[in-house]
């Protein structure tokens, strides 16, 4: 019984279609973070990919997405990126079931959607920088922002969190603005085929049919 | 992946992925779980040493001290002056005290991931991405997650192609990429816009290419191309990485 809800659970969340997003939205998140570094700009713009497919094809697909682009991302350029999938997992999640709950669709539910994503992000990166890395990755200038705080403060977990707290809220923001920029701008007759499968009609009655 | 063909990069080449990966986790897993940081630094040597022997010395060595140091600095500073566990003090700076548990702690763990770096960066040198998910799905890994890894790897390279054709448009239209913090950020959505559609298109016609090969297809397992074969050496390779392990318990239980 609970193998054939698991089933039906992958079948309804995971369609062909949804799954071949997922490359692209890899592709997207890298794409981000290398044109703010091309443009020179001080932020990552690596989540732009998981906020768009979370609002084209829900949170799992978003979830598998930002583990599939940490994945990349530690083949590619470094294995320090690993542990920081359950970050991207987390914020996949929180990011496609607020899009279900209807708050993508106005201004007032976009800001709610940021703060809601920062905090998951924030929290969850501030521990594994903690208890996996003893305080910094050293992959970015932030580490050199902790240090600086870590040293006036004395206080080791709180300079790693509000390091982590205000770089996300200023990288998340600018994130989800364009993602929203973007969503708008995807045709309605395209997005629509990544309508979920959740209360499927037919796909519920042929199985309970076999 | 360049080819180095002399008879140690040849034997590493052949190794099983499994093997390598097995190797690459126990090697860094073993070093997290033993309590003195010096036996990270010890395999690391060898690790270089292998590195030099396939002909991939110069780039590990780059890779250890472009990222090592600056690592393992900033770890001395965080945990060795400021880490709540410092009781034993050996050093005084004058505005903080260098204590004897952080700096440990700190060794140690960018011992563990100097190992980590290391070891995955031969294992990726030496081994094609093709062959790593070839042997997973073998081994029992969703045909669909391998697909995806797969993917992701080859799509990105061809997205980086398309943003660079799509700046050089935007570019003769009198899109400005340098110039002022402002001028810069307003470039960047003329340039993500059109990548993100244009993916989005080429993605839906991925997915009937897929569909039409059958890829949604459940319970059947299909063939692959690619053949990767598990040797004596490889069953030996693995053992001593799993007694290493077993052996890096042993001062924790006594």
């Amino acid at each position: 019984m609970r193998q054939s809800f698991f089933r039906r659970f992958l079948q309804t969340q995971f369609s062909t279609k949804a799954l071949v997003l997922i490359p692209i939205a890899v592709g997207i998140n890298l794409i981000g973070g290398t044109l703010s570094s091309t443009l020179k700009l001080p932020l990552f713009l690596d989540m732009i990919g998981t906020v768009l497919i979370a609002c084209l094809a829900g949170p799992w697909v978003a979830a598998l997405c930002g583990l599939a682009t940490n994945l990349f991302l530690s083949i590619v350029t470094n294995p320090v990126f690993l542990p920081f999938a359950i970050v991207s997992v987390l914020c996949g999640l929180v990011t496609g079931y607020m899009v279900k709950a209807g708050l993508f669709k106005n201004g007032f539910g976009v800001v709610i959607t940021w703060l809601a994503c920062t905090l998951t992000n924030a929290i969850s990166a501030a521990l594994i920088t903690i208890f996996v890395y003893g305080g910094a990755t050293g992959i970015n200038s932030s580490s050199l922002f902790t240090a600086a705080l870590i040293a006036t403060t004395k206080e080791i977990m709180l300079s790693v969190f509000s390091t982590s707290i205000l770089e996300n809220l200023i990288d998340k923001g600018i994130v989800f603005l364009i993602a929203y920029w973007l969503v708008k701008k995807i045709p309605r007759r395209f997005s629509s085929q990544y309508a979920p499968l959740d209360k499927d009609y037919l796909l519920l009655k042929s199985r309970k049919g076999s | 992946m360049e080819t180095i063909d002399n008879s140690i990069a040849v034997l590493v080449r052949n190794i099983n992925p499994i093997t390598k990966l097995l190797i690459v986790f126990c090697l860094g897993i073993g070093c997290l779980i033993y309590p003195l940081p010096f036996v990270g630094y010890g395999i690391l040597c060898l690790l270089v040493i292998l590195g030099i022997l396939i002909g991939q010395g110069k780039q590990v060595l780059k890779l250890i001290a472009g990222f090592g140091i600056p690592v393992t600095l900033m770890l001395l500073f965080i945990q060795g002056l400021y880490s709540p566990k410092n009781i034993t003090m050996i050093a005084d700076f004058g505005f903080a005290q260098m204590g004897l548990e952080g700096t440990m702690y700190a060794l140690k763990i960018s011992s563990t991931l100097l190992i980590f770096l290391a070891a995955f960066y031969l294992m990726l040198q030496t081994t094609k991405n093709s062959e790593t998910v070839a042997a997973l799905t073998q081994s029992g890994l969703n045909t669909k997650i391998g697909y995806l890894i797969l993917a992701s790897l080859n799509v990105v390279p061809q997205m980086q192609r398309k943003v660079k054709v799509i700046q050089e448009a935007q570019e003769s239209r009198g899109v400005e990429i340098s110039g002022s913090f402002i001028q810069r950020a307003k470039a960047f959505l003329p340039l993500i816009g059109p990548v993100v559609l244009s993916s989005l298109t080429d993605a839906q016609e991925r997915g009937m290419t897929l569909e039409i090969r059958g890829f949604g297809i459940n319970g059947d397992k299909p063939t692959s191309y690619i053949k990767v074969e598990t040797t004596s050496l490889d069953i030996v390779l693995r053992i001593i990485a799993i007694c290493f392990l077993i052996s890096s318990l042993i001062p924790r239980l006594l």
